[in-house]
């Protein structure tokens, strides 16, 4: 396991450094760049553009700024914002709490609701419990998430006056955990309906098959209680595939919600970085690149990890 | 083992969202620095004839304000963008020398208490007001003006706007000092005196360069390196930098941005506790006025927004002119046949376009000059698709080529209606939608013939010289040198007549060589929370806010 987990830490190095690249070619080599934005308000002359092209490190090939941010990053620095002259890491650091609140509340809201409806609606297929889980993951998955806000929005925060319609917190007032609550309600809401679906699409399926098994009918002919027999044996062995499902989410609880965060004005991740590429503020689009891919490289170890963990007959050694 | 490792998965759940309430519980890891601002106001009253002292509390009022758009830094100089969004937060945190108000229909006082220009327009003197002073109650005297320019304009000093700088004397065509100093210096504590190279009537400096000339303290910066001030920590907290009418509180970059009120500003203490500045999504505007979580936002609404606005009952405060421009873009050196230019501006349907797209609430454009204002040169537009057909048969056009226009998302509607009111004179266009950005980059790089933007309009014959300027870096690939010599003679006559005269020639010039179209002058229109008083709100469009006039009621 220890070797496995080494061999895999040293893959995830060149891998690491493909995506950056990548990256950082395609952000580089897109049309529009940072001068033109600024530019674009007409008020900049040549020589100002030409000033801030060498200023800004933009005169050189893209091949030596991919190397000059490289070392930079080994030396534990993301860079400076083009646009607002903060560190990056700042940046990041400011918005990564606000992004972890938002997605981790719609997951862990996506998992306490997607996965029991799931086990439920696959011990009772076809029943009223299974409609109204078909139901809802019909929902999660046809209802775009930037119109689900705005419904919500007027519903409840216009019409009903229940919730507020945007921002983290109240502008006056105490800013405890109450205020954030109420903040964080809907967009948690909006965040955690797709992944409902997803999830009780996935642990239905796998339960139902796993339920079909011998092992299943032994336990019941062993005169075994339901509940110990569904939770127990069923959802146990039926977990590889709900794990999976719910570490694919990983990146969207890091990368934020885009959409959500724009319309909820969540100040997360997502909305820093629709900004960035707005901008085209190349330090800050490679900082929260680095950060999504370091995240999802270790959590795919972690998954490997608990695979075996779940299922004994998986071996690294 | 087994129930080891369910103990151990359930000990991580209960783990994770432990986490999860404490983060909750968290405050945000903003950057704050201590309230300094005093929002006890006293006020003198005359009731039945008597003068009294009434002192009002003003710290519970909390005015919210949304962005668009976010800011992109809060020192004066350490962004080269020209946003508005970041100019209208500065113009709170630091103090300039005067107030522009709407379409650059006045002037008033700001810093500067009044100005006046030497009889050959090379110096114009501004007297301070002595009441001046910064968040730390230091008094601005025309020794901090001086100093800021001096290092704005230092070789050494990083900032990308250097050549709004560019006119006073002893700079280079860039904005950059030649030698020591610039010809700028304080006569006195509070007199202010600037050497300008070429003559330059002081209204004409502040109506194009007042906005990007913000007051720093040379107390504070006077002894770090220019190189180094950019980088100074003293940015992480910029309270004590400013002298405008509002302090710094704290800050969420990008997202969330708290003022204070400063008591001491020259023009009167803003009646609030805080500003609060948020940025949200264009979508949610009006329905955050409708359950007053913003009393005020900016940029301007959609005709639809501010219709929808009304309907709800909201005031909706209509600008006085049409400050609002929507421009159709032709690549200069893509479409170098002015007679085509021109025949696009006969074949566009304007009125068409005000219809489809303010509503009805804008004017058919000739100029960019807002019709009807002070400047117009009169010039009447009329669609003729005849005669635009005539013009492009002598300019030989080739009625199988096929234009590229390039349009951001928000003007695809527009687009679609020119691409048919083009191809009915036989002009055909392609429509791509791109973000601005690519909009810009392929005007410039010739990728894209043609392409829409907007702008705000005033009734100042030289607002918009930078779209003409060869020097700047403009969408339409402008070359010819005559437009630049135009505003030039036009910024350097001193009687009023003769230059009426020459800005009337100058849009004659344009309508026949027609560089860019301009489609049409509209309205713009801001929703407001009716607790809002003395909001002029229009006044943003030239990057100022009398913040000072604001007031709540409960």
């Amino acid at each position: 396991m220890i070797k496995y987990t080494i061999k895999r830490l040293l893959i995830a190095i060149p891998v690491f450094l493909g995506i950056t690249f990548v990256v950082f070619f395609l952000v580089n080599i897109a049309p529009g760049g940072p001068l033109d934005i600024m530019a674009s308000s007409g008020e900049l002359s040549q020589s100002d553009l030409e000033a801030l092209k060498i200023s800004l490190g933009l005169d050189k090939p893209i091949i030596v700024r991919y190397f000059i941010w490289l070392g930079e990053l080994f030396r534990g620095d993301l860079g400076t914002s083009y646009r607002t002259s903060q560190e990056v890491s700042m940046m990041i650091g400011q918005r990564l709490q606000a992004s972890l609140i938002l997605t981790g509340s719609g997951i862990l809201m996506a998992i306490i609701i997607g996965v029991p409806l799931g086990i439920v609606s696959a011990y009772k297929p076809y029943s009223k419990w299974d409609s109204l889980a078909n139901f809802i993951a019909f929902i999660g998955a046809s209802v775009p998430n930037f119109f689900l806000s705005l419904i919500l929005i007027y519903v409840i925060a216009v019409k009903l006056s229940w919730l507020p319609a945007s921002g983290m917190y109240s502008t006056s007032g105490a800013r405890d955990l109450a205020d954030l609550l109420r903040h964080l309600i809907l967009p948690a809401f909006v965040c955690g309906i797709q992944p409902i679906g997803n999830y009780i699409k996935q642990t239905r399926a796998s339960v139902m098959e796993v339920l079909n098994e011998e092992y299943i009918k032994t336990a019941r002919s062993k005169g075994l209680k339901e509940a110990i027999i569904v939770v127990r044996h069923a959802f146990r062995n039926a977990l590889i595939p709900v794990v999976t499902s719910i570490s694919l989410s990983i990146p969207f609880l890091i990368g934020g919600a885009v959409v959500t965060e724009q319309i909820f004005a969540w100040p997360g991740i997502g909305s820093l970085m629709v900004t960035a590429i707005n901008n085209r503020d190349y330090p800050v689009i490679m900082g929260v690149t680095v950060l999504i891919s370091v995240v999802v490289l270790i959590a795919n170890l972690v998954l490997d990890l608990i695979y075996a963990k779940l299922d004994p007959r998986i071996s690294y050694d | 083992m087994k129930k080891h490792f369910l103990k151990a998965v359930s000990m991580a759940i209960v783990l994770a969202m432990t986490m999860s309430v404490a983060m909750m519980g968290c405050s945000s890891s903003e950057t704050t620095a201590e309230n300094t601002d005093n929002s006890t106001q006293t006020e003198e009253t005359t009731e039945s004839g008597e003068t009294t002292a009434e002192t009002t509390d003003y710290s519970d009022v909390v005015i919210n304000y949304g962005l668009t758009t976010a800011w992109d830094s809060l020192n004066p100089y350490g962004s080269s963008s020209g946003s508005t969004f970041n100019h209208l937060i500065l113009d709170k945190l630091y103090d300039r020398l005067a107030y522009i108000e709407e379409a650059a229909s006045g002037i008033q006082p700001r810093a500067a208490e009044s100005w006046e220009s030497s009889e050959d327009g090379m110096t114009a003197t501004f007297h301070l007001d002595p009441d001046c002073k910064f968040h730390d109650g230091t008094p601005v005297t025309a020794n901090d003006w001086v100093f800021t320019a001096n290092l704005v304009t230092d070789p050494d000093f990083d900032f990308g706007m250097k050549s709004e700088f560019k006119f006073f004397e002893g700079t280079d065509d860039n904005g950059v000092a030649t030698g020591d100093s610039i010809g700028i210096e304080a006569t006195d504590d509070y007199t202010l005196v600037m050497h300008f190279k070429n003559p330059t009537p002081v209204e004409d400096w502040i109506l194009l360069h007042n906005k990007y000339f913000y007051v720093l303290p040379e107390h504070l910066l006077g002894d770090i390196a220019p190189a180094d001030v950019n980088s100074s920590d003293l940015w992480d907290n910029p309270n004590d930098m400013g002298s405008g009418p509002c302090t710094y509180i704290s800050e969420l970059s990008g997202s969330q941005l708290e003022l204070g009120s400063f008591a001491d500003y020259q023009l009167g203490a803003p009646k609030f506790g805080k500003l609060v500045y948020t940025v949200v999504s264009p979508s949610n505007t009006v329905t955050s006025v409708m359950t007053n979580e913003l009393d005020m936002f900016f940029q301007s609404s959609t005709i639809e927004d501010a219709k929808a606005a009304e309907a709800a009952g909201l005031p909706v405060e209509k600008s006085d002119l049409p400050t609002g421009v929507a421009i159709f873009l032709i690549n200069n050196q893509n479409v170098s046949d002015k007679r085509v230019r021109q025949a696009m501006n006969l074949a566009i349907d304007k009125d068409m376009l005000i219809k489809q797209n303010v509503d009805g609430e804008g004017v058919p454009s000739a100029t960019y000059i807002i019709p009807g204002s002070e400047y117009d040169a009169g010039i009447e537009w009329s669609r003729d698709v005849e005669k635009a057909k005539a013009l492009l048969e002598e300019a030989g056009w080739d009625s199988s080529t096929t234009l590229t226009m390039a349009v951001t998302s928000a003007r695809e509607k527009m687009a679609a209606l020119i691409q048919q009111q083009l191809a009915e004179a036989g002009i055909n266009i392609e429509v791509l939608t791109v973000d601005l950005a690519t909009e810009f980059a392929g005007l410039q790089d010739g990728t894209y013939d043609l392409g829409i933007c907007g702008s705000t309009a005033t009734s100042f014959p030289l607002w918009m010289e930078g779209y003409y300027d060869y020097r700047n870096a403009t969408y339409c690939q402008i070359t010819d040198e005559r437009y630049a010599e135009y505003q030039e003679k036009i910024g350097s006559e001193l009687d009023e007549t003769a230059r009426k005269e020459l800005v009337n020639e100058y849009q004659e010039f344009l309508y026949d060589e027609m560089p860019l179209v301009m489609l049409y002058h509209s309205y713009s229109f801001n929703v407001i929370n009716p607790r809002m008083q003395g909001v002029h709100q229009a006044d943003s469009g030239m990057l100022n806010e009398a913040v000072w006039n604001w007031s709540v009621t409960q």
